[in-house]
């Protein structure tokens, strides 16, 4: 058996380490309130930036944007995996990167070929060693901007206008509460029709600038990048859902160590008097 | 002078919502300007200063968007990207980085 003094290194290395997940526990919580408001407030623009293309695209009649056009089939698709930068999540990156290589492995038959591109350090690890991979987006993660989410929809379009690719899709994990996040795969090029159709067709004494066309093609790419602006936020309030969870039970699973161990050290330490006891007694009777 | 409500908007949250008199946007075609009683309205801008009297003058460093007057007068404009500039030249300095697509 161990000695009272082993146990108690232990349980102090115990106590640092709940020290650690319960602030990263807090960290988190705060990071994670703050991913939400971003929601909150990017669902706002969205809100009004949708009804401004339906009400447009309902008073344009003739011919269809690239955006909008869908490819012939049997083209190759694209796939931007969105993942954290860092670890200590649960099964966050996990959970995405099995759902992706499913994913490929069902859908591969439908294309040419499957390439991927990378939001987050965690997915490109893993999945950029086993697949085609076209560019890893560095350090976008940790802090959603609407200007780099605008620069990667950009690179989207252009790939998908070139013809290189004749579907655009995002995996991500879907952030339903900050206790389950959904691996999901989510096509946003082509647009398709039923999101820009539905609209109230604007009265024609609407003054226009430019025409009514031009300004649905500069609307459109907005839409995607407002999906990938969306995804990252959605990624990054996943992550410290994900987080949070994993850190609470990590602290709760240190508690319990620590109480079984204290528990042991006790039984050592009152084994260790008694011995004493034992043996001054026996000394006093042979006296 | 008469007043009407202007609200900007970006993906990062509602910048700027107040009455005003007037405002100079960038638009695609050359810059413009809303009164109060503007007709119904869609206009695309690029990247710019975008000024706002209420009467007090404040400058905007505005990234691509597009402006609406809607039904009531009111004005919504949603831009990829704004923020408040001390004066026209430091909006103008601040909107040469944004980019342009």
């Amino acid at each position: 058996m161990a000695s009272i003094k082993e146990y108690n290194v232990k349980i102090n290395s115990l106590k640092n380490t709940r020290k650690i997940t319960k602030t990263m526990k807090m960290v988190s919580a705060s990071k994670l309130r703050r991913a939400q408001e971003a929601q909150r407030n990017a669902h706002r623009y969205a809100v009004r930036l949708n009804e401004l293309i339906a009400r447009l695209s309902a008073s344009v009649h003739s011919g269809a944007h690239p955006l909008l056009k869908s490819a012939d089939p049997g083209k190759s698709a694209h796939i931007v995996v969105f993942s954290s930068d860092r670890g200590l999540c649960g099964g966050f990156n996990n959970g995405i990167i099995k759902y992706v290589t499913r994913w490929i492995q069902e859908n591969k038959e439908n294309y040419d070929s499957i390439d991927l591109s990378f939001c987050g350090r965690r997915g490109f690890a893993y999945l950029g060693k086993r697949f085609e991979t076209r560019k890893h987006y560095e350090g976008v993660t940790p802090k959603p901007q609407f200007s780099v989410a605008g620069d990667i929809g950009m690179e989207l379009c252009d790939l998908f206008t070139s013809g290189e690719y004749g579907e655009v899709y995002l995996a991500y994990n879907a952030f339903k509460s900050a206790l389950s996040q959904e691996p999901t795969v989510r096509k946003i090029l082509p647009i398709e029709p039923e999101e820009v159709e539905g609209g109230v067709p604007m009265s024609s004494d609407y003054i226009f600038e430019p025409e009514e066309k031009e300004l649905l093609a500069r609307l459109l790419p907005r839409s995607v990048f407002f999906k990938v602006y969306y995804t990252l936020l959605e990624n990054s309030a996943g992550e410290h859902g994900a987080r949070m969870t994993a850190m609470d039970n990590a602290t709760k699973n240190a508690s319990d160590l620590i109480d079984s161990n204290t528990l042991i050290r006790n039984r050592v330490r009152q084994a260790a008097i008694t011995t004493e006891l034992t043996e001054i007694v026996a000394g006093a009777e042979a006296l | 002078m008469p007043k009407y409500k202007l609200s900007i908007l970006t993906p990062d949250g509602e910048i700027y919502e107040n009455e005003v008199e007037s405002l100079v946007a960038p638009g695609a075609n050359g810059s413009f300007g809303v009164l109060a009683n503007h007709a119904n309205m869609i206009a695309a801008t690029v990247p710019g200063v975008f000024k706002v009297n209420e009467p007090d003058t404040a400058y905007f460093a505005v990234g691509t968007g597009v402006l609406e007057v809607l039904d009531d007068g009111a004005v919504n404009f949603l831009a990829d990207r704004a923020e408040k500039a001390a004066d026209s030249e430091a909006a103008k300095e601040k909107a040469r980085t944004y980019a342009t697509y």
